[in-house]
C-alpha cells in the first residue's frame, strides 16, 4: 500500500542530489541461509555482512562467503549431524555450501521428519576480529496435512495486454482449522522458454491464514518478473513493467510447483524479506531490518514441510492434490 | 440524581465561601456587531481597577463587583473597544456588540487596553490565534492552514516539509487533543499530512495549549487545539469563497430568524483529479480512472431559545479518496478515509454567575483499502482492509464566577470508544473470507474535574485544578498468540488523579513570572508503522498489556509587556517526562493483527523532553507578527529498540526559529512574510549490507542517529483588496443631484504568494541505492559494478500561487 502512497508523493518531487555520509565502522555479522525439509539433508549457505559503503570488488565479493565454519544440526531428540563445506570436494560449485557429507546419496527420511525441531549451530573464526563467532537458530518442520492441496490446475490469463499463451497456476486449498498456518510458495521452470536453476518466488511469497483460517478456497499464483525486466526500466517504467510482466507463465512450460508450510518465525522472516522492497527509499517507512531468526547473526534457518507438483502449463492440466511429485535429491529442491 | 445533588451541595459551599451580600453581577454575551458572531476571549473589566473577566468559548462573561458606579470596558484586539457607564446596585444582564476597528486612534489604543493577558493570566503555554490574522500569512499553494500556522509557534514543530503534523514539546502526533467544536478529530490531515482538515473560512478561533493544560481538558499528554467554528451571521445573508490553484471553497451563512438563529455551511474540494483527468483518461492509458481528491463540509446552526438558553448543532464531514486503476492487469484500488463529527450543545444560564454547557458529541474516523483484481473470468480477487475509531461523548461543563477573585470550572465527561483496529475481508471467486464477526474493542473513558482561577493577592494568581480520569473496557479483548495458536481474553481498568497547577506572580505591572506543574494520562494510543502520521495508523486502547501513557511537565516562565503592551515577550522553560510510550515491534505490520487485538505488537518505553521557548509578539499597529525561537532536546528510551540505548525522538530538533510578519502597506495592500529555520531532522542510516537469495539487504543500526541538513525557508505574500463602492444619485428637492458612495455588496481580494522564495532544497528524506558504475550499464554485485550511494530528495521548490477570494 505504501508503494501507492509513494507513487502519489513522487508527483511532488522536485529534485534529488547525491550526498556524502560518513558512517561509523561496525563489525561484520554472519549471514545464514539454511534449509531443512522433510526427507532431505539440511543445507546452509554462509556469508558475512559488509560495511554499507565498503566498496565491493569481484575479489571482495568472493570474500563474503564463509569457509572453514563448523556447522551442525541437532534434532530436538538429540540426534546430531555435522555439515561440511561441499566446495572443498566439488570446486565447480562457485561458492561454499554446507551439507552433510552424504547429502547426495544418504537417506534422510528418518532424520528430516515432519513435526520435529532442529537446532543449527555455527562456529566461525573471524580473522578480522581475531575472535570465534558462534550463532545458532531453531526451526521446525511443520506437520502438514497430506495431501496439502485439494487440486492443482492451469488457466489462461485474461486482461489487457495479456497474450493467449499467458497462464496461471491455480490451486484449491483447504486451510486447517488452526490459526497461524503459514506458507511459502515457489516454483521452478524445468522446461520451456526459460529453465531455472533455483526455485523462484511468486509475487506473494509468504502467506498466512489470518483471514482464511479453516476455509476452502481457490487461488492463483502470479510469478515475479524476471530480473532483466526490472533492470531495463526506470523507476516509474518499472512500476508498469513489473505489473505487466507479473503473473505470466507461458504455455508449454513445465513447472515444479512447491507448496511449503513453515513455522511462524520463518514466516516472519520471509514476509519481511518480501515486504522490505516496499520500504527501500520510502520516506514514510521506518527503516526495516529483515526479521531474522538467527541468534547472534542475520538471515534465516527455515524448516519446510514441502509438497511438490510437476505441472505442465497447459489448460488441460488438472492434478489431484495427492498426485505429488517426489524429489530425488538435494539438487532438485535447491 | 445523586450527582446533581452533590453538584448543588458543592455550589452551595462555593457560594458560602465566596458570597458577599453587597456584591452584584454583570453578565451577558459579547458579539461582533456586523455578523452577530459571539466573541471568545473578550476582556471585560472595570477601567479604574482593571478587575475583570473574559468571555468564554460561547461569548459569555460574568463579572461580580461591589455595589457602585463603574466604567466597564469591553476590549478585543482588532475590534473597537467600548466603555459602558454602569450603576451597579443589582444584578445586570448586559450584552455588548463590538465594531470593526476601522480607524485606530492613539486614544482608543491607550484607553482601550488593559494590562495584557500575556502578563496578567496564570496560564502558561497557551496561545489564542485569530483566524482572520492567519489568512494573511503566506502558505503553500494558497491553502490557508490553521495547523501550519500553529507550527510557527515556539514549542510546536512540524513533521517535515509540507507536513501539517504537530509535535508539541517532544510529544508524538497522537498526544494532541484536536477538538472541533468540542468533537475530537482523530486524523486532522488531508493528503497524507500536506493539508489540515480545517477549512479556515468556517473557523472562528483557535486556542492552542501546549503546557499547563487546564483540568477541563484531558486524555492526551502534550497539547490541546481547541478550534471553534463560526456560528453564522445572524444579521444578513453572506456568501464568500475562494478559487485557488488546487482547490476552491464556498461558504454561505445567514440568519434563520434574525438575531435568534443562524446557520453556516462551508465546503471545499480539491481538483487535482479533474485537472489531471484529460492526461490520464487518454484512450489506451492503462491508468485512466486513477486520481486523488479530498473534500470537506462544515456546517453549524444555532438557536437562541431565550436569554438563558441557546443550542448549537455543528457537523464536519471530510473524505480523502485515492483511486488507482491499471487496466493492464485489471487492478482497481480505492483508498477512502476521513472524519465525521457531530456536536449538539446546549448553553444554559442557571444564574448570572453560573453558566453550564452540555454537549453530546459523535465522532468517527475510518480508513479503508479496497483492492479488486479481475484476473480470470469468474476469478475476481477482492480484499478489503478497514479500520477506524468512533466515540460517543457526553460532557457537562460548569463555569462559576462568584466574584472577580474566583473563576471556578467543574464538570464531567464520559466517552464510549469503539475501536475497529484493523479488519480484513476478502473474496476469491465465490469463496468469501469475511470473518464471522468484525473485530472491535469497546472502552469507557470518564473524567471529573474541578479547577479554580484564584486571585490570592494583587500580585499572586493561581490556577489550581484536579482531574480524576478512568478507563475500562466494556467487553473482553481477544489476544491472538500465534506461537501457542490460541486466543486469550483480558481486560483491565485504570483510574488516575491528574493534578494541574499554575501560578502567576507580578514583579511589576508589566512583567510577571509564572510556573506550572501538570500531570496527564492518555488511555488511547496511535500505533504507527511509519515516521509520519498516515491514514493507515491505528488507534488502540489501553489494556492489561498496554498501560496508559503518563506525563509530568514542569514549566517556568518570565512574561513582559513593552511599550504600552504593543510588544508581548515571554520566555518559558519546560521539562517533560513521559512513560509507557509505544512503538511497533520490528517487522510488525498492521495486517498481522487483522481481526484481532494488537496487544502483543508493541515495545514500551519512556521519553523526556526539555527546552526553552522565546516568543516576542506585536499585535498592534501597521506591522504585526511574532518571532518564536525554541531550543529543545527530546530523547526516547526503549529496552528493545536501539539495543537499549537512548535515542533522539524522530522530531528532536535543537533549534527552531520562526519569524512571521504582516505589514499594512496601504488600504489596498497587505504584505506578509514567514521565515523558518530549524535543525535538520533525524534519520536512521544503514550500517551493513548483505546478500540473501541473491539480493542485497541492509541492516540499520542506531535509531535516528543521523542528522540531515538544516531546514530554512522564506515565504512572501501580498493581499490586494480594493473596497468596491456603489454610487447612488439622489435628486434633492431643489432639483440638484447629490452623489453618495456606499460599500458595494460584492467585495473581492487577490492573494499572491511565493512559497520558498529562494528555492532552498530542504531535505525531505534520504535514500540509498545501488548505482551501476560500469560503462556498459551491466554491473552486478558480484563484479563490484554496483556501488551504494546516498541521495537526498527535496520537494517543494519555489512555488508561486494566486487565490481569488470573494464575498457578497
Amino acid at each position: 500500500m505504501k508503494k501507492y502512497i509513494l507513487f502519489l508523493i513522487i508527483l511532488f518531487i522536485s529534485c534529488q542530489k547525491e550526498i556524502d555520509i560518513d558512517l561509523l565502522s561496525s563489525n561484520n555479522q554472519i549471514v545464514v541461509e539454511g534449509v531443512i525439509e522433510q526427507n532431505m539433508p539440511p543445507y546452509v549457505l554462509l556469508t558475512k555482512s559488509v560495511g554499507f559503503f565498503e566498496p565491493v570488488t569481484e575479489e571482495g565479493f568472493k570474500d563474503i562467503f564463509l569457509k572453514d565454519a563448523i556447522v551442525s544440526v541437532e534434532r530436538d531428540d538429540g540426534w546430531k549431524i555435522d555439515l561440511i563445506d561441499w566446495n572443498d570436494s566439488i570446486p565447480e560449485l562457485s561458492y561454499p555450501i554446507y551439507a552433510p557429507s552424504d547429502a547426495l546419496t544418504g537417506n534422510y527420511s528418518n532424520f528430516s521428519k515432519l513435526g520435529y525441531k532442529y537446532k543449527l549451530n555455527i562456529k566461525w573464526y573471524d580473522e578480522s576480529q581475531n575472535d570465534t563467532i558462534e550463532v545458532n537458530s531453531i526451526t521446525s518442520i511443520p506437520n502438514m496435512p497430506t495431501p496439502p492441496l485439494d487440486c492443482v490446475w492451469v488457466k489462461k490469463a485474461e486482461g489487457n495486454g495479456v497474450k493467449d499463451h499467458h497462464c496461471y497456476i491455480w490451486v484449491q486449498y483447504s486451510d486447517p482449522d488452526t490459526l497461524g498456518n503459514s506458507l511459502i510458495i515457489t516454483y521452478k521452470r524445468l522446461e520451456g522458454t526459460r529453465k531455472d536453476n533455483f526455485f523462484q518466488k511468486f509475487i506473494e511469497l509468504a502467506r498466512t491464514d489470518i483471514i482464511a483460517n479453516g476455509k476452502t478456497f481457490q487461488v492463483y499464483f502470479a510469478t515475479e518478473p524476471s530480473k532483466e525486466d526490472e533492470d531495463n526500466d526506470n523507476w516509474l517504467g518499472g512500476f508498469n513493467s513489473r505489473r505487466d510482466s507479473a503473473g505470466i507463465l507461458l504455455d508449454a512450460d513445465v513447472v515444479l510447483f512447491k507448496f511449503a508450510q513453515v513455522d511462524m518465525k520463518s514466516y516472519k522472516f520471509w514476509r519481511s524479506f518480501e515486504r522490505s522492497g516496499g520500504s527501500k527509499g520510502n520516506p514514510f517507512s521506518e527503516p526495516m531490518n529483515l526479521v531474522s531468526n538467527i541468534n547472534g547473526g542475520l538471515g534465516v534457518w527455515t524448516g519446510y514441510g514441502a509438497a511438490y507438483y510437476e505441472v505442465e502449463i497447459d489448460t488441460t492440466t488438472v492434478k489431484e492434490g495427492n498426485e505429488l511429485y517426489q524429489p530425488i535429491n538435494i539438487i532438485e529442491i535447491f | 440524581m445523586k450527582r446533581i445533588f452533590l453538584i448543588y451541595i458543592f455550589l452551595f459551599l462555593i457560594n458560602y465561601c465566596f458570597g458577599q451580600n453587597n456584591k452584584y453581577t454583570i453578565s451577558g454575551y459579547v458579539q461582533e456587531e456586523i455578523s452577530g458572531e459571539n466573541l471568545i476571549g473578550v476582556s471585560v473589566y472595570d477601567k479604574a481597577t482593571y478587575k475583570g473577566s473574559t468571555t468564554n468559548q460561547y461569548g459569555f462573561y460574568s463579572l461580580t463587583l461591589p455595589e457602585g458606579e463603574y466604567d466597564v470596558v469591553y476590549s478585543f484586539i482588532g475590534l473597537k473597544s467600548i466603555t459602558k457607564r454602569i450603576e451597579l446596585n443589582k444584578d445586570l444582564r448586559i450584552n455588548a456588540s463590538l465594531k470593526e476597528d476601522v480607524i485606530v486612534t492613539e486614544e482608543v489604543q491607550v484607553t482601550g487596553e488593559r494590562q495584557d493577558k500575556n502578563v496578567e493570566s496564570s496560564e502558561m503555554g497557551q496561545i489564542r490565534v485569530n483566524v482572520e490574522k492567519i489568512k494573511k500569512i503566506p502558505v503553500i499553494l494558497g491553502e490557508i492552514d490553521v495547523l501550519k500556522t500553529a507550527q510557527l509557534l515556539p514549542g510546536i514543530q512540524s513533521g517535515g516539509e509540507g507536513s501539517a503534523g504537530l509535535y508539541v514539546r517532544g510529544g508524538g502526533p497522537d498526544q494532541n487533543l484536536i477538538l472541533l467544536d468540542e468533537a475530537t478529530v482523530y486524523n486532522a490531515n488531508h493528503l497524507f499530512g500536506f493539508f489540515s482538515v480545517f477549512n479556515a473560512d468556517a473557523i472562528k478561533d483557535i486556542n492552542i495549549i501546549k503546557g499547563g493544560m487546564p483540568a477541563k481538558y484531558g486524555g492526551r499528554l502534550s497539547s490541546v487545539l481547541d478550534i471553534s467554528m463560526k456560528e453564522g451571521n445572524n444579521k444578513k445573508y453572506e456568501t464568500e469563497g475562494g478559487i485557488g490553484l488546487i482547490s476552491s471553497k464556498l461558504t454561505f451563512q445567514g440568519p434563520i430568524k434574525k438575531n435568534k438563529s443562524s446557520f453556516i455551511i462551508s465546503g471545499r474540494r480539491t481538483y487535482i483529479d479533474i485537472l489531471a483527468s484529460p492526461f490520464l483518461n487518454k484512450p489506451g492509458n492503462a491508468f485512466a480512472g486513477s486520481g486523488y481528491y479530498f473534500y470537506d463540509l462544515t456546517t453549524k446552526v444555532n438557536y437562541k431559545i431565550s436569554d438563558k438558553d441557546r443550542i448549537f448543532l455543528s457537523g464536519y464531514f471530510g473524505r480523502d479518496v485515492f483511486n488507482f486503476v491499471n487496466t493492464n492487469n485489471n487492478i482497481k484500488i480505492k483508498i477512502p478515509w476521513g472524519n465525521a463529527t457531530t456536536a449538539f450543545r446546549w448553553n444554559h444560564l442557571f444564574s448570572d454567575k453560573l453558566f453550564v454547557n452540555t454537549s453530546l458529541i459523535f465522532t468517527d474516523y475510518r480508513f479503508a483499502f479496497d483492492i479488486e483484481q479481475r484476473a480470470i473470468e469468474g476469478g475476481t480477487f477482492q480484499l478489503n482492509i478497514f479500520s477506524g475509531i468512533n466515540d460517543w461523548n457526553t460532557k457537562v461543563d460548569f463555569l462559576y464566577q462568584p466574584n472577580p477573585k474566583h473563576t471556578v470550572r467543574f464538570g464531567t465527561n464520559f466517552i464510549y470508544h469503539r475501536f475497529t483496529p484493523g479488519n480484513a475481508t476478502g473474496r476469491v471467486g465465490d469463496v468469501d473470507f469475511s470473518p464471522d464477526n468484525i473485530f472491535r474493542q469497546y472502552s469507557n473513558e470518564g473524567a471529573l474535574y474541578l479547577s479554580d482561577d484564584i486571585i490570592i493577592s494583587d500580585v499572586l494568581k493561581v490556577h489550581a485544578g484536579i482531574r480524576y480520569s478512568s478507563f475500562q473496557h466494556s467487553g473482553d479483548i481477544r489476544v491472538r498468540n500465534y506461537l501457542l495458536n490460541e486466543l486469550t481474553l483480558n481486560n483491565d481498568n485504570y483510574r488516575h488523579i491528574e493534578p494541574r497547577l499554575s501560578a502567576r506572580y507580578f514583579i511589576n505591572p508589566t512583567s510577571s513570572i509564572k510556573a506550572a506543574y501538570t500531570e496527564n494520562y492518555q488511555y488511547i494510543h496511535l500505533a504507527n508503522t511509519s515516521s509520519v502520521s498516515l491514514p493507515t495508523d491505528l488507534w488502540v486502547p489501553s489494556s492489561s498489556k498496554i498501560e496508559p501513557k503518563h506525563s509530568k511537565q514542569y514549566a517556568l516562565g518570565y512574561f513582559k509587556n513593552l511599550k504600552n503592551n504593543d510588544y508581548e515577550v515571554s520566555i518559558e522553560g519546560y521539562y517533560k517526562e513521559m512513560t509507557n510510550l509505544i512503538e511497533y515491534k520490528e517487522g510488525i505490520l498492521p495486517e498481522d493483527n487483522s481481526n484481532t487485538s494488537s496487544d502483543d505488537s508493541f515495545h514500551f518505553g519512556t521519553g523526556d523532553s526539555y527546552g526553552v521557548e522565546l516568543l516576542i509578539q506585536k499585535n498592534k499597529g501597521k506591522t504585526t507578527g511574532w518571532l518564536g525561537y525554541t531550543w529543545s532536546k527530546t530523547t526516547r528510551y526503549f529496552d528493545s529498540i536501539n539495543n537499549g540505548f537512548s535515542f533522539p525522538a524522530k522530531y528532536d530538533r535543537r533549534h527552531d526559529l520562526s519569524l512571521v510578519t504582516t505589514y499594512e502597506l496601504s488600504k489596498k495592500w497587505t504584505l506578509s512574510g514567514v521565515f523558518v529555520y530549524s535543525t535538520g531532522n533525524t534519520a536512521t542510516l544503514p550500517e551493513q549490507r548483505y546478500v540473501i537469495d541473491g539480493d542485497v539487504y541492509t541492516e540499520y543500526t542506531e535509531r535516528n542517529g543521523y542528522r540531515m541538513d538544516a531546514y530554512h525557508r522564506l515565504d512572501l505574500a501580498a493581499t490586494y483588496h480594493k473596497e468596491r463602492k456603489k454610487k447612488k444619485i439622489i435628486v434633492l428637492p431643489d432639483g440638484s443631484e447629490e452623489i453618495t458612495e456606499k460599500k458595494a455588496r460584492l467585495q473581492t481580494s487577490w492573494t499572491f504568494s511565493i512559497y520558498n522564495v529562494y528555492s532552498r532544497q530542504n531535505p525531505y528524506f534520504i535514500y540509498f541505492a545501488l548505482e551501476d558504475v560500469t560503462a556498459q550499464g551491466n554491473g552486478s554485485i558480484e563484479d563490484g559494478g554496483l556501488v551504494p550511494k546516498a541521495y537526498q530528495v527535496s520537494i517543494f521548490p519555489i512555488i508561486p500561487s494566486v487565490t481569488w477570494n470573494f464575498k457578497f
